[in-house]
């Protein structure tokens, strides 16, 4: 089975805890942190892939933690109607999820590698790329 | 920086650049039929030279347009925000250009390897007013996502849409085959490099 890709949501008190810690060594999952935004007494997020046969007791365990999980799946989408492929977003997708097929110029979308960092909401000046919740 | 590999232009005549588009000429705006007024603010005419002082392409030109916002289609007409700049429109703007005598068809068929852009550091020059550019690439070089500058590779995107322009053009070209969009001998071409 594919890992499970999920975000948490840390608060200001919640942040400074060894959590990933825990989640391998106590629940013998596997982690890999795709994107993170920790600081000190600072809300934060963290996107994972996380695996292994206790992860429902993670999720569990974190919760208890009051970090809120949510899944990952199809969070940012495209406005079809809106995008006009001028390519503005192309260089700051971290991720290559959004790309320029060549020859045409076409900017297309691999929701797949996506890993929700938010910046093409910024950046796309027709505001064509939305956050689904 | 990398080699420039074009028909160098030997000796451009007065009246080579803007030898069609003036004051009246008929256009595709926003959807709808509009005019050239006149150039824009920030009209270079004048041409684009290398290191040897080599005329490698046009420096660049601006327009000034009219035209009747009730022929206009949402589709063509975009309220924009460019991060860092602020609110805008992005209009789809389509220029017909006549292929009167050879030199502009000349002009008109030079391919992306031909068409050249200077390089400018606005993040550190442009500001400090720190003239000239960090060198010159073709508009092949900026297409394919990357290009070498000062040593180093750097990704490029552009900020307008290559299909919807190929689309406009598309558009362009079914008015004036159906004989809906007439083309005009303008009244005054635009400034062209004598001005610059």
């Amino acid at each position: 089975m594919a890992p499970h890709k999920i975000v948490l949501r840390f608060s200001s008190t919640t942040s400074d805890r060894p959590i990933i810690y825990h989640l391998v060594k106590d629940y013998d999952l596997v982690v890999n942190i795709v994107k993170a935004k920790i600081n000190p007494h600072l809300e934060g997020t963290m996107v994972l892939d996380l695996d292994g046969e206790r992860y429902e007791e993670g999720i569990e365990y974190l919760r208890d933690q009051g970090i809120t999980v949510h899944p990952l799946n199809q969070e940012v989408v495209r406005n079809n109607d809106r995008c006009t492929s001028c390519g503005a977003c192309t260089v700051h997708c971290p991720a290559g999820a959004l790309f320029m097929e060549r020859p045409s110029m076409e900017v297309k979308f691999n929701g797949d590698k996506c890993v929700v960092c938010l910046h093409c909401l910024k950046v796309c000046p027709l505001r064509a790329m939305e956050v689904r919740i | 920086m990398p080699p420039i590999n074009l028909r160098a232009i030997k000796s451009p005549n007065e009246g080579s650049n803007f030898a069609t588009i003036g004051i009246g000429t008929r256009i595709f705006l926003g959807g709808g039929v509009g005019y050239v007024v006149w150039n824009g603010t920030q009209h270079f005419p004048g041409w684009l030279k290398d290191n040897e002082g080599n005329i490698v392409g046009s420096a660049g030109g601006t327009l000034s347009v009219m035209g009747d916002l009730k022929q206009m289609k949402p589709q063509w007409l975009r309220g924009t925000s460019f991060q860092g700049y602020g609110a805008t429109l992005t209009v789809g703007l389509g220029i017909p250009i006549p292929i009167l005598n050879e030199e502009i068809l000349k002009f008109a068929a030079l391919s992306d390897e031909e068409l050249h852009a200077p390089v400018v550091d606005y993040s550190e020059n442009y500001p400090n007013r720190v003239g000239g550019n960090l060198g010159l690439v073709s508009y092949a070089q900026l297409k394919s996502g990357k290009i070498t500058v000062e040593g180093k590779e750097v990704a490029t995107a552009p900020l307008s849409s290559y299909p919807k322009a190929r689309e406009i053009a598309g558009l362009l070209k079914t008015w004036i085959q159906k004989g809906d969009f007439q083309l005009g001998e303008p009244v005054q071409l635009l400034p062209g490099p004598s001005a610059a």
